[in-house]
């Protein structure tokens, strides 16, 4: 083949038919006489065929489609809501971007956040995250976010399914069939499944874009209906809570709490039922109200009993018309069996800072076709969490995740003890984040010494990571400061790096630390480094 | 009024609900061209890629920037030029392989038995972009929109937003060091040419 001088081009041309039939039969005279010519035109044919073939490809069948609209619609979504959130990034971008120039490492919060815990007298803590996402899971039934667009675009009578986002203590669901299971997040509640919560659990679940109900510790529910137009909740005991973000007036949302039916207008409210007691406080919007069982014939405000058009200080009407009361917000409906119904102007102030955290129908989609599972356990449990900067209640939590970075936040009494980004990616992973906690608080002298002199920690890890670019690992140091407030000693207890220098680059760094207050103490503490 | 217009649209009245970045509009946009987008994907991309996440790039670039679609172009040859964009970034993105037509895994084929068409198309898409891998991005795509997709130079030029005489140069080198990489590479092109012409046996 080398020994063929034809242009490469010229054979092209000829197999690709665009010579001339004058300058073709030229060039095959030459071929015939050329073997190597010959076999460099076939394969040239052949290679021509084989890019025929590739224009008939099609591409493989397996491609979920709808996992790729739900991440499509989750980054749109985020995009939405992330305006402020990136302009905030931008900011914190310009701090961190010397931080990359210079290095690639963390001295993780082993030093500061550890040490500041311990300080603050928090409790040992445990991060697990769970994270997994898989492909190919397909919800049972068409849950409502999986048909979200379609929802969106036309109304249907299709079942719906509530998606639970957060849950913590016992809860339970009761089948079709009436067999109790607990509930698991990855398990939609269908309609006429009923979710019976233990005296600590909590959930909160969702059908729809932002509407959604949080049931109460203690409390029985039944899903009677849930589809796209009707939804509509037989309260057994206990209490749940409702935001519905719109009502359009083909859709009914209705809770049934034994002798009260209330139907939404508005946006929030609660009904707790106990027996024969029902409640409804009205948060925000308009709640009708109507009695299930005897007519309603009087209304009582306080201790005035009304008939008709009921009026209040603010110039609101509660109507009594065709058997019903129009509840406005901060307006609690109180009925006892069959008695008329009391009308009291009173709405907890706790009952204002909740809040559901509901997601809009992209979000709900996204966390449906790809999500994973958070678990946030603290010691001892209790710890208020907040997710993304949502307060989501008090650990132990599990929570379903959208993929992708989440800030998870730890808070006591107030205050910031911990906070740490996880990521819930693709894929069967498993991340361990676990921060191990002393016995003892670090003194604050301690503390601040290990915030100010975190750099020149940092650089004992990053010149050995110039070296080891998979350098990890943690260092648990004995410090000992005499009473003069210089240090004594300082010793690596347990190195868990792979490289001894940079331990002994700390153990040099820290014995020329000067502690200001002059007191002899003797401490041990974790340093935890990690590339970024 | 939307919803009832949900279901009857035409491509300029989808992309103008799009515009407004009306959700149900954007489900239906993608409902649409999805098929489109993956086979412009794959065959940019070639075999070996992740097609779903190239997939959902360019459906978060086409809904991010549908606002600068002004509708000088058919919406197909737009949404062929961010396909395109997207399969450049991953394309760059990408190791470069020297050799790597050379190093690609070869699946042993029997002997004695005729393999099945399609097969053979997917043995000979492979070895072609083994080969392509090494080429550089731009040749590479004009290529592939010349010779696989059999665009004119003008067709691509507007997918590529350059003039068509750049295309006709980038083509002309690209053509020139595919073919010559394919004629001096060991692996037997035609083994997924043609039925019945399995072993090529080389001068």
């Amino acid at each position: 083949m080398s020994d063929c001088r034809h242009d490469i081009d010229k054979l092209r041309a000829l197999a690709e038919g665009r010579l001339s039939e004058r300058a073709a039969s030229k060039v095959r005279q030459r071929i015939d006489s050329c073997e190597s010519c010959a076999s460099k035109l076939k394969r040239l044919e052949a290679i021509r065929a084989s890019l025929r073939d590739i224009a008939d490809l099609e591409p493989p069948d397996d491609i979920n489609y709808r996992l790729v609209e739900a991440q499509v619609n989750w980054q749109l979504s985020q995009d939405e809501r992330g305006e402020t959130k990136r302009a905030s990034d931008r900011r914190g971008g310009l701090a961190l971007r010397p931080a990359l120039v210079f290095g690639t490492l963390v001295l993780l919060a082993g030093i500061a956040i550890g040490a500041l815990m311990q300080y603050r007298g928090g409790a040992g803590l445990a991060l697990t995250g769970v994270a997994y996402v898989d492909k190919a899971a397909k919800p049972s039934k068409a849950p409502a976010a999986a048909t979200a667009s379609k929802a969106a675009a036309q109304p249907f009578d299709g079942a719906l399914a509530a998606l639970p986002t957060v849950l913590g203590g016992d809860v339970r669901v009761i089948d079709y069939h009436g067999k109790s299971h607990v509930l698991q997040l990855t398990r939609p509640v269908l309609p006429g499944e009923t979710l019976v919560t233990g005296k600590d659990g909590r959930v909160s679940l969702q059908w729809g874009g932002g509407s959604g109900v949080r049931v109460e510790p203690s409390s029985r529910v039944t899903f009677a209906e849930l589809t796209y137009n009707i939804q509509a909740l037989r309260l057994g005991y206990g209490g749940v809570e409702l935001e519905i973000a719109k009502r359009r007036a083909d859709q009914h949302v209705a809770v049934v709490a034994g002798p009260l039916r209330s139907e939404v207008h508005g946006t929030r409210f609660l009904v707790r039922r106990d027996e024969a007691r029902a409640e409804l406080h009205v948060v925000r919007g308009v709640v009708r109200a109507s009695p299930t069982g005897r007519a309603w014939t009087s209304l009582e405000q306080g201790s005035v009993a009304n008939k008709g058009d009921v009026t209040n200080r603010g110039g609101h009407k509660h109507q009594l018309t065709n058997n019903a009361v129009d509840v406005t917000a901060g307006y609690v409906l109180k009925v006892d069996g069959d008695g008329p119904p009391t009308l009291s102007r009173r709405v907890d102030k706790n009952d204002k800072q909740l809040s559901l955290n509901l997601l809009d129908w992209q979000s709900l989609a996204a966390a449906l076709a790809s999500s994973g599972t958070l678990a946030v356990l603290t010691r001892p449990i209790g710890a208020d969490l907040t997710l993304d900067s949502v307060h989501v209640g008090p650990s132990n939590l599990r929570l379903r995740l959208r993929i992708g970075r989440h800030l998870v936040g730890v808070w006591r009494d107030g205050k910031l003890l911990h906070k740490r980004w996880v990521e819930i990616g693709s894929g069967p992973s498993k991340l361990e984040l676990a921060l191990r906690a002393q016995e003892k608080p670090l003194p604050p002298p301690i503390v601040s010494m290990l915030r100010r002199r975190a750099p020149q920690l940092r650089g004992c890890y990053e010149r050995r990571l110039k070296v080891a670019q998979s350098l990890k690992g943690k260092l648990r140091i004995k410090l000992s400061v005499d009473d003069s407030g210089a240090v004594e000693d300082a010793s690596v207890l347990r190195d868990t790096l792979d490289d001894k220098r940079v331990g002994m680059c700390v153990v040099n760094v820290i014995k020329r630390w000067h502690f200001a207050n002059k007191k002899a103490l003797t401490v041990v503490f974790p340093l935890v480094f990690r590339p970024m | 009024m939307q919803l009832a217009r949900a279901t009857t649209t035409t491509s300029g009245e989808l992309v103008l609900r799009c515009q407004q970045q009306e959700r149900t509009a954007q489900a239906e946009f993608y409902k649409k061209y999805r098929q489109d987008v993956a086979r412009t994907l794959y065959k940019v991309l070639g075999p070996d890629s992740d097609l779903e996440d190239a997939l959902q790039d360019v459906f978060v670039e086409v809904f991010r920037s549908i606002d600068k679609f002004k509708g000088q172009s058919k919406i197909t040859t737009w949404l062929y030029r961010v396909s395109v964009n997207v399969a450049l970034q991953k394309l760059r993105r990408r190791k470069r392989r020297p050799e790597g037509y050379a190093s690609a895994p070869k699946e042993e084929l029997p002997d004695h038995e005729t393999p099945m068409r399609a097969l053979q198309r997917k043995e000979s898409a492979r070895l072609v972009y083994g080969i392509l891998d090494t080429i550089a991005p731009k040749k590479r795509t004009v290529f592939i929109l010349s010779e696989i997709f059999g665009m004119s130079a003008k067709e691509i030029s507007e997918v590529v937003e350059t003039n068509p005489l750049t295309v006709r140069t980038r083509l002309h080198y690209a053509r020139k060091e595919f073919f010559k990489k394919a004629l001096a590479s060991d692996i037997p092109i035609a083994l997924g040419a043609f039925d019945g012409d399995l072993a090529e046996p080389e001068a």
